[in-house]
């Protein structure tokens, strides 16, 4: 994963953009572009634990708004991230998604989990 | 990577060889949703293909070989998409369909099989486009 743009956006391995943006009082908002299969899937994780391990996070939200295709594995990568944050002590939702990753948690029953809005 | 195509009695048939690869994972949905989007399924219907596909794949691809090759068989006919991907099976037996993947594919698509064989292993998909039922 390289750096660019003074820092805040990253280029992941297996075509995802991704960028990592400070909001303030702890909350970091993490923003996903691409294509989330087994090819990007350890990508994905790998830059929601950087955002962690990055800054002092109490919170991550996750933009997913430019995702635009997402499979199990991507699920898989999202709880497994999601557990390993909350032993950290960092809590994970997801502010926004594309209608196929809202698609993708509603067949799955897992958009309550990380409070996808409606 | 090769292709074929074929077309008779109102079938559209297109088979695709890729290396079995996640890398090649895209390649089979974008080939999936041209072919049906073509058809007139329609844009949920083309995301629903996508996922299927791809997690079809994804399982054959995790249980070959290194080195193995993939080959994607995509019928459409009157509505009516057939997916069949089939792959070389390694001495590991194939992982089942964990919960995640069985609600995917029971959300998508209409039919589905796995065949899980000592050498081989196919996935075949069926969807019908609502369009062209009513």
């Amino acid at each position: 994963m390289t750096a660019a743009n003074g820092g805040d956006q990253l280029t992941g391995d297996g075509g995802l953009d991704v960028s990592i943006r400070p909001n303030g009082d702890g909350v970091i908002t993490v923003s996903i572009c691409g294509e989330i299969d087994p090819y990007s899937a350890d990508a994905f994780a790998d830059a929601l634990l950087e955002a962690a391990t990055s800054a002092d996070a109490a919170q991550i939200e996750l933009d997913l708004a430019g995702v635009q295709f997402m499979d199990s594995s991507g699920l898989r990568a999202l709880l497994v991230a999601g557990d390993d944050l909350t032993e950290r002590g960092t809590r994970l939702s997801i502010c926004m998604v594309s209608e196929p990753v809202r698609r993708l948690l509603e067949i799955t029953d897992l958009a309550d989990r990380f409070d996808v809005p409606r | 990577m090769t292709a074929q195509g074929d077309t008779r009695a109102d079938t559209d048939c297109v088979e695709v060889l890729v290396p079995a690869d996640a890398r090649f994972l895209r390649l089979a949905r974008i080939a999936a949703s041209a072919l049906a989007a073509d058809a007139g399924f329609t844009v949920e219907e083309l995301d629903d293909l996508r996922l299927a596909v791809g997690e079809a794949c994804a399982l054959l691809i995790e249980a070959s070989p290194e080195h193995s090759e993939l080959r994607l068989t995509y019928r459409v006919n009157a509505g009516r998409f057939e997916f069949t991907a089939a792959c070389p099976a390694s001495n590991d037996s194939m992982r089942g369909l964990d919960s995640a993947a069985a609600a995917i594919f029971a959300a998508t698509v209409d039919d589905y099989a796995l065949t899980d064989a000592p050498e081989s292993n196919a996935f075949i998909l069926v969807k019908q486009s609502a369009a062209e039922g009513t």
